[in-house]
């Protein structure tokens, strides 16, 4: 087991190494001017401005030279610093990132546990109203554009019925909880302010149906499929001879060996959750790592979108490894070695 | 048959399915294709009746420049589903090539496929369509590219390993001990086998194309004025509080054709999967 | 058994949701003193005000910093005190000499003195900030007394008094920010260290004071209680990210914010007459034109050029595509301002006319043609939406044989590719940096005009000797010459709107000012 997680450290490397060399090349390589975007139209005019805008960030420098920096500085550990902002990269990710991965953390549970609900109820029940339901749900989840979807509850649930706050993640003028995690459920609950916590949630209800929705139709689409094939293998049926529980059966033997593909999907699914989403945050206001990659590279600030590339990389390959570590926990039939 | 078991699940439900599907997505090529006969142009302008809402004459109203939104949609679709079914296709062809030569040959060409499979779906794809179209300018033809680029890692993951496992079968050992070239086992023997579940994915994938693309026009990453792309006539409609049909119509042509394409999908994996079907 | 959990699972959800719900009060029914303002604040970059030069960034610096003079609504042509009570101006419009209040104290409890002055202004110019190009001018600041400064120019320029309105010339404590790491001499741009600073504090001398910022996120801003100027009525500002405009409409409707600053006409039309709601117009800064490329043909025709003056439905832009929120302008200025009067902008415009403009298209000796139109895509100039004006254009053009090929760019590349003359036509605008003719005159320097292959020896003569004039009358005298020069049949710029700007209010607020480019008065506002 160690011995593989070792080896998938070590290949991913080169992977992080493409993400980043792709990056660079992009950003470098476009044919927008850098120092007219950042300075803005009439600062470009004066030649001082630019000649300092161009040593400041490397750019007077043969592109070779300035990604063997950028790698050199990355190795310990510096994004490098925002063009727009002049903040290092770090400490601007960290501002956008908690609120991502609370989202997307929050969308994905929410869509495992009515998925998974769903999916197992319409596969023991099968051909019943909950199955139609199941099935229903499984192919329009999926199909709702999620732009749409999120204007469409912004001006109903909010707008015309009130039941749900403006977009944001807290009430206009709430200091938000004193920084631990960034991520403001954590750190309200962490000092103890039960009504930021709440506050808090309140604003997630309504991007996270949106997100959920497309992950519950997934969800429940592959619980069924799976739990149907398990139900039907050779062990349930003795097991249901040995006159086993439904309850014991059901979860004990068929959600378990159904579980593989779920966590495959569900795996996916989280990760492009993380990658920030572009559409729902700017619906919602959300300052999210979707928001701060789409405003990055409009404003060609490499550093920022390098960063950014970096990270959704390093999360899309932990995930992966992740889910394939569930996989021997959850079927310990599959080793790793 | 009863009307009742026309929507109830098992066999007929899924038939009934299949059914919807091939219906809403006749609708819009029907629609697509017919669109020219529609009694206003795609770019008709008329600004004096700008923003009216349905009626007889424009059963989904007009939009900001008293264009009938009705005819748009429609012409829409030609749009739209072109695009989809570009990449979905070309990603399906270069992702199953891709696949079938990493999985057949091994070694380096397959530990090669597989980091750079990895790369694309590592990174952040807004970031890419972001960079294409600044670089070649927006427009369908760049967002199409845009998708391109991280649509084929799925199907070459998939023909690799489909191609792995056929590999091994008697038949293609046999063929090469006959002296088969490479290129005939490939072509003759493996692809037919792994034609069908590449097939299935690529319909299931064409409601995501769908919505993937409409989301670029959206983010004004995708189709330009005055092309009636159905993301792009959403995200003109979305600022209009009280002018809802103008976002309302394209919403809703995009929900249906994925819709479509869904229930397309699972009737054509019943049908060339045979242990899809074995499974419910 | 699932069945149970899963019905459980359903209840806690519903509760938590009535819950919170619940717990949503309206934030209206208690806030009097707390104004909240919904806005797109995404292009922040900094909060230090000598280095910021957004559009939002006002929003932070307006109401936190003075400067040494202001200008204000509705006059906003007029330079008025801030915290300078008076000053002069030698005859040669080269040295410049203000006496400065004696009441103006900094959020710290500093005097604001002289030197606070020099440090500032030396510091907007050697920290080689985005706004760094409006200090170009100064030669030296010089502190006479603790009162008494004056600031001695590299060339006459009487268009200074009005650059000193700008937010990058504001006035910032400088024992504080110096303590912050701050520095003003050359070699400040690798030097200074209080940039992240200003993240999380102000040290100005306005009306209120930074008490957050977070980026993409919230301003608040806290009333300055020894503020010298009097005493704003809300006790806290809260100006809240909303990216959409849309949500921002939506939200004033609702009573969760108090004004709404990015409306686009759309949204404004559909908030005119509801109650709760007030909408105010104002004249906005930006003048909208097509620029034609003069080295390509059909545009190196003068005759075709001034065929699509004549070609161009202006009243239905207007009355159509901006619902009437905006007007006709002639030349690139806003009208009513210094050297462009009302009446020259009514007798320079061209009236919309197909039959002279197809003669003109004969008499060219062009009866078709295809150019390509670029802009930067989705963007609105003010609450001016292009992409439709755009599409208007193009059905205008048709009709004269011209077929506009509509080929929208991102921002970025659109300014990139405009500035490198590249487009073929392109949907150009004007945005001060502060309210002086002077800042108007680009359009023949060679800043504007090259984009567009056009000279004119003439128009850089009449603005560069305006600029060196001090008397006013001449100087307006001398730039109608210019708008006259610009509006002529064969320039390349055919002067299209000037949009107006819309804001969305709650009912209850009151002496609402605007400026097109300081925007909002905040000390002034009130709740009725």
């Amino acid at each position: 087991m160690l011995r593989y997680l070792l080896r998938r450290l070590i290949i991913s490397v080169p992977t992080l190494i493409g993400i980043t060399l792709i990056t660079f090349l992009i950003s470098h390589l476009l044919p927008a001017d850098l120092v007219l975007i950042n300075l803005g139209d009439r600062a470009a005019q004066n030649r001082e401005l630019v000649r300092g805008f161009r040593e400041r960030w490397g750019l007077d420098r043969p592109l070779g030279i300035q990604y063997v920096v950028y790698l050199g500085s990355l190795v310990r550990g510096n994004l490098g610093t925002s063009i727009s902002t002049h903040r290092p990269v770090l400490t601007e990710l960290a501002l956008s990132l908690p609120a991502t991965i609370e989202l997307a953390t929050l969308s994905t549970i929410v869509a495992f546990i009515i998925g998974i609900g769903l999916g197992i109820l319409a596969a023991i029940r099968r051909d019943s109203w909950i199955d139609w339901l199941a099935r229903t749900v499984s192919i329009v989840g999926v199909a709702v554009p999620t732009f749409w979807f999120a204007i469409l509850l912004v001006s109903i649930v909010y707008f015309h019925l009130g039941w749900a706050p403006p977009p944001g993640r807290l009430t206009v003028g709430l200091a938000p909880p004193e920084r631990i995690t960034g991520m403001y459920l954590v750190d309200s609950l962490l000092h103890g302010r039960v009504d930021l916590f709440l506050d808090a949630l309140h604003h997630f209800v309504l991007p996270v149906i949106v997100l959920a929705t497309v992950g519950v139709g997934y969800v429940t689409r592959i619980t069924r499929a799976s739990m149907l094939q398990a139900l039907q293998q050779d062990y349930i049926r003795t097991a249901q001879a040995k006159g086993l529980g439904q309850l014991v059966i059901v979860l004990r033997h068929a959600l378990r060996n159904a579980l593989i593909p779920i966590l495959t999907v569900g795996g996916t699914l989280y990760a492009q959750l993380l990658s920030g989403t572009v559409l729902t945050e700017t619906i919602f206001s959300w300052p999210g790592l979707g928001r701060y990659a789409f405003s990055s590279a409009a404003s060609l600030d490499f550093p920022a979108v390098m960063g950014v590339a970096l990270f959704v990389g390093v999360f899309y390959l932990m995930i992966n490894l992740l889910v394939d570590m569930l996989y021997a926990l959850v079927n310990p039939r599959i080793r790793y070695g | 048959m009863e009307r009742r078991a026309l929507l109830r699940p098992g066999h007929g439900g899924r038939n009934a399915g299949t059914i919807i599907g091939i219906l809403v997505l006749g609708v819009w090529f029907v629609g697509a294709i017919a669109a020219p006969l529609a009694p206003y142009g795609l770019d008709e302008q008329h600004l004096e009746e700008a923003f009216h809402p349905p009626s007889i004459r424009h059963p989904f109203g007009t939009d900001d420049l008293g264009r009938d939104v009705f005819t748009r949609v429609l012409f829409g679709g030609r749009y739209t589903l072109s695009l989809a079914l570009t990449v979905v296709v070309l990603a399906g062809v270069l992702g199953m090539l891709t696949g079938m030569v990493a999985g057949y040959f091994g070694g380096w060409a397959d530990e090669l496929l597989m980091r750079a499979t990895e790369i694309v779906m590592a990174f952040p794809s807004i970031i890419l369509a972001m960079a294409i179209v600044v670089a070649l300018g927006s427009g369908l033809a760049n967002a199409g590219l845009a998708m391109l680029l991280v649509w084929w890692p799925p199907y070459a993951r998939l023909a690799r390993g489909e191609t792995l496992v056929v590999r091994r079968m008697e038949y293609v050992e046999a063929s090469l001990a006959i002296g088969q070239t490479d290129a005939g086992i490939l072509l003759r023997a493996i692809l037919p086998n792994i034609l069908s579940n590449m097939v299935v994915l690529a319909t299931i994938d064409l409601g995501s194309a769908v919505v993937t693309a409409a989301g670029l026009s959206f983010l004004g990453l995708g189709a330009t004025p005055p092309t009636p792309e159905w993301g792009a006539m959403v995200s003109a409609g979305r600022e209009l509080l009280t002018q809802w049909w103008v976002a309302a119509f394209p919403g809703l042509a995009i929900f249906l054709t994925v819709l479509g394409f869904n229930f397309l999908g699972d009737g054509i994996r019943d049908l060339l999967d045979p242990r899809g079907r074995r499974r419910s | 058994m699932n069945v149970r959990w899963i019905r459980s699972a359903v209840v806690i959800a519903a509760a938590v949701f009535v819950a919170t719900s619940l717990n949503m009060l309206p934030a209206s029914a208690q806030r009097t003193d707390v104004l909240i303002i919904a806005k797109d604040i995404s292009d922040i970059r900094t909060p230090d005000p000598s280095k910021s030069y957004d559009i939002s960034g006002v929003f932070l610096q307006f109401p936190v910093y003075s400067r040494l003079v202001r200008q204000r609504a509705p006059n906003f042509w007029k330079v008025d005190p801030d915290l300078a009570e008076s000053w002069s101006v030698s005859s040669d419009a080269r040295v410049y000499t203000f006496k400065l209040r004696s009441d103006a104290v900094f959020h710290a409890g500093n005097p604001a003195t002289a030197e606070d002055v020099r440090f500032s202004l030396l510091r907007a110019k050697n920290i080689k900030g985005y706004g760094s190009f409006l200090a170009d001018p100064i030669k030296s600041v010089e502190v006479l007394d603790p009162r008494t400064v004056r600031i001695e120019l590299n060339d006459p320029d009487a268009s200074f008094l009005a650059a000193l309105t700008a937010g990058v010339f504001s006035i910032v404590d400088s024992k504080t920010v110096k303590a912050q790491g701050g520095v003003e001499a050359v070699g400040a741009d690798t030097n200074d260290k209080a940039e992240q600073w200003f993240n999380t504090s102000s040290a100005g001398s306005g009306p209120y004071r930074l008490i957050r910022y977070t980026r993409e996120t919230e301003i608040v801003l806290e009333r300055f209680d020894r503020y010298f100027g009097p005493k704003p009525f809300f006790r806290q500002i809260i100006i809240r990210h909303v990216k959409d405009p849309s949500t921002q409409a939506l939200m004033v409707q609702r009573g969760d914010a108090d004004l709404a600053l990015d409306l686009s006409v759309d949204q404004a039309e559909s908030l005119m007459g509801k109650p709760g709601i007030q909408v105010f117009e104002d004249p906005s800064a930006w003048t909208v034109y097509l620029g034609l490329n003069t080295s390509l043909a059909p545009w190196n025709n003068p005759k075709v050029r001034q065929a699509v003056k004549y070609a161009i439905d202006y009243d239905a832009i207007v009355k159509q595509i901006m619902r009437g929120h905006g007007r006709r302008i002639s030349s690139i200025m806003m009208p009513a301002m210094l050297g462009f009067t009302e009446t020259q902008n009514r007798a320079l415009l061209y009236p919309f006319d197909s039959t002279k403009a197809t003669a003109l298209m004969r008499e060219a000796g062009v009866s078709r043609a295809s150019v390509s139109l670029t802009w930067a895509s989705g963007a609105n100039y003010g609450a001016l939406p292009l992409d439709r004006l755009a599409q208007k254009l193009r059905t205008d053009l048709e009709k004269i044989g011209i077929d506009l090929r509509l080929e929208p760019l991102q921002q970025s590349i659109f300014l990139t590719q405009y500035r490198q003359g590249k487009p073929e036509t392109a949907i150009g605008f004007w945005f001060p940096d502060f309210m002086d003719p002077d800042n108007w005159s680009y359009f023949v320097t060679g800043f504007i005009n090259r984009r567009l292959r056009w000279e004119s020896p003439d128009g850089q003569r009449l603005v560069e000797e305006a600029r060196m004039t001090g008397n006013a009358q001449q100087r307006a005298s001398l730039y109608a010459q210019y708008n006259e020069l610009l509006a002529a049949p064969d320039s390349p710029y055919v002067f299209l709107v000037q949009p107006t700007n819309l804001t969305a209010a709650r009912a209850d607020l009151a002496n609402f000012r605007y400026h097109p480019l300081f925007f909002l008065e905040f000390e002034l506002l009130r709740r009725k």
